[in-house]
């Protein structure tokens, strides 16, 4: 008889009105209607489950587990911290280059905020990475330091070596000529085994391994930030790279040549100032032959 | 929040005690109706939920409920054998229907609840914990398949079968 009617429908209270009608109008349904009742009102044992969750947490934490293996989120977390990372260190171990091309000055500041004046056509290589308890870089070119206090500050230059301690100073290297000038505190030059200390005003020249004499500074600080080119003793070839340099143009001179040396001021902001001084020294004339292509005759 | 519980996964200790606190019981529950010992279904479950915490890297949150229950149901292949199911029931919760009874009313009601408890007995082990799953612990047919890993047209026979020997248990006693 029971198998007429689906018991579990109406248990479920899903039975429709046509079924459940019939239903119950059938000898059974009252016993049935009596088990849902009762069922209804029945009770498991009381479950404590504060001090079950306890007993799994004392008994997880005594056993060691390696619980990292095979998750993708803690994969995908550690990917991201390991490329972090190597982001980092790829930003801070790795040398950083700053560079003022021909006719640029760039400024910049160091780690521990050590001021450098980058001349026209230099550059400088250095490790940011742990700067202020190792302070050293290398130069190309010119540049004016004006350091900050701290551990000593290496230049390492091609021709030699300064090292301070908190100052500023200008190091000049071009082709063989290296010139360092100290504009405040001290300064240690170290070039062809010699060692030098330069005080505040004083400057050090050195030719092809040679030292020159040099007069006493006068400004506090390098000419080319005062927007001058200051030649000491220099070669007519050395005056002509300075000019290029500084104004990034092109001179022809291949068929002028003097064993005569340039001690003077050019100026940097004025192109045929600068011209007309060196053209009047050797006994030359200039010809622009385009905007940046300058052409030197003999008068 | 659902969202992140599912990527944090079952080893975070807030998801993992969450997943405790709204699965523990019916596990537990379930346990006592299949062997009727209290003791032991306490243990079992909290070793199934240990095993759970132990390997949560490589239980997905959605699958941890079908895990709890396989463990628990592997851990009871060698326990002891079937104890009697003893269950309470729960006062009345509407005191108007007190004035209607009589004593003899109540009497009658208390033999039935004999005679229910003892046919809850003799019903079989997947008839009785589909049954009881969903009067006491209120589980729907689709959650109790989910539960028992079966199909929920099988939940249905289970419960039907149930209603009908219970049924005939109780008139037999009679």
């Amino acid at each position: 008889m029971e198998n007429n009617f689906d018991l579990a429908k109406w248990l479920a209270g899903e039975m429709t009105a046509d079924e459940l009608e019939a239903f119950e109008k059938s000898p059974e349904f009252n016993t049935y209607k009596k088990i849902k009742e009762l069922s209804g009102q029945m009770e498991a044992p009381a479950f404590d489950a504060e001090s079950s969750y306890q007993n799994i947490m004392g008994q997880a934490k005594e056993k060691p587990v390696v619980r990292l293996r095979n998750n993708w989120f803690l994969k995908a977390a550690a990917i991201l911290v390991i490329a972090l990372g190597t982001l980092f260190i790829l930003k801070y171990q790795i040398t950083s280059t700053e560079y003022a091309n021909a006719g640029e000055k760039t400024t910049f500041l160091l780690p521990d905020d050590s001021e450098i004046v980058l001349n026209s056509d230099s550059e400088i290589r250095y490790k940011k990475w742990n700067w202020s308890s190792n302070r050293s870089l290398d130069l190309k070119g010119e540049a004016f330091f004006k350091v900050a206090k701290g551990e000593k500050f290496d230049v390492n230059t091609s021709l030699g070596k300064v090292t301070v301690v908190g100052t500023q100073f200008n190091v000049r290297v071009r082709n063989t000529n290296f010139e360092v000038e100290c504009y405040e505190g001290k300064v240690k030059v170290a070039f062809n085994n010699k060692i030098l200390f330069l005080e505040k005003g004083s400057s050090v020249i050195v030719r092809s391994g040679k030292q020159l004499q040099s007069l006493p500074l006068t400004t506090d600080r390098p000419s080319w930030l005062l927007n001058e080119l200051k030649l000491n003793v220099a070669s007519l070839n050395e005056a002509i790279s300075e000019i290029k340099r500084h104004y990034a143009v092109e001179i022809e001179h291949s068929k002028i040549s003097s064993d005569q040396y340039f001690t003077g001021i050019l100026p940097l902001d004025n192109i045929d100032t600068a011209l007309e001084i060196l053209c009047k020294t050797y006994h030359l004339d200039y010809i622009k032959t385009s905007d940046k292509k300058i052409t030197l005759i003999k008068e | 929040m659902k969202e992140i519980k599912k990527i944090a996964g079952v080893c975070e200790e807030i998801v993992f005690s969450d997943f405790f606190r709204s699965n523990a019981k019916t596990l537990r529950n379930y346990l006592f109706y299949k062997f009727g010992n209290e003791e032991q279904a306490n243990d079992i479950s909290q070793e199934a939920f240990v095993k759970l915490w132990e390997n949560c890297a490589d239980v997905p949150l959605e699958k941890a409920k079908s895990f709890i229950f396989k463990v628990a149901n592997n851990a009871t292949l060698n326990q002891i054998a079937h104890q009697k199911v003893v269950l309470g029931y729960a006062k009345k919760e509407n005191p108007a229907q007190h004035t209607n009874e009589s004593p003899e009313f109540i009497l009658e009601e208390e033999q039935f609840k004999k005679k229910l408890d003892q046919a809850i007995q003799n019903l079989t082990e997947g008839q009785r914990t589909a049954f009881l799953l969903n009067r006491i612990d209120g589980k729907k047919y689709s959650e109790i398949a989910a539960i028992l890993d079966i199909s929920v047209k099988a939940v249905e026979k289970r419960i039907h079968g149930a209603l009908v020997s219970l049924r005939q248990e109780i008139e037999a006693i009679k």
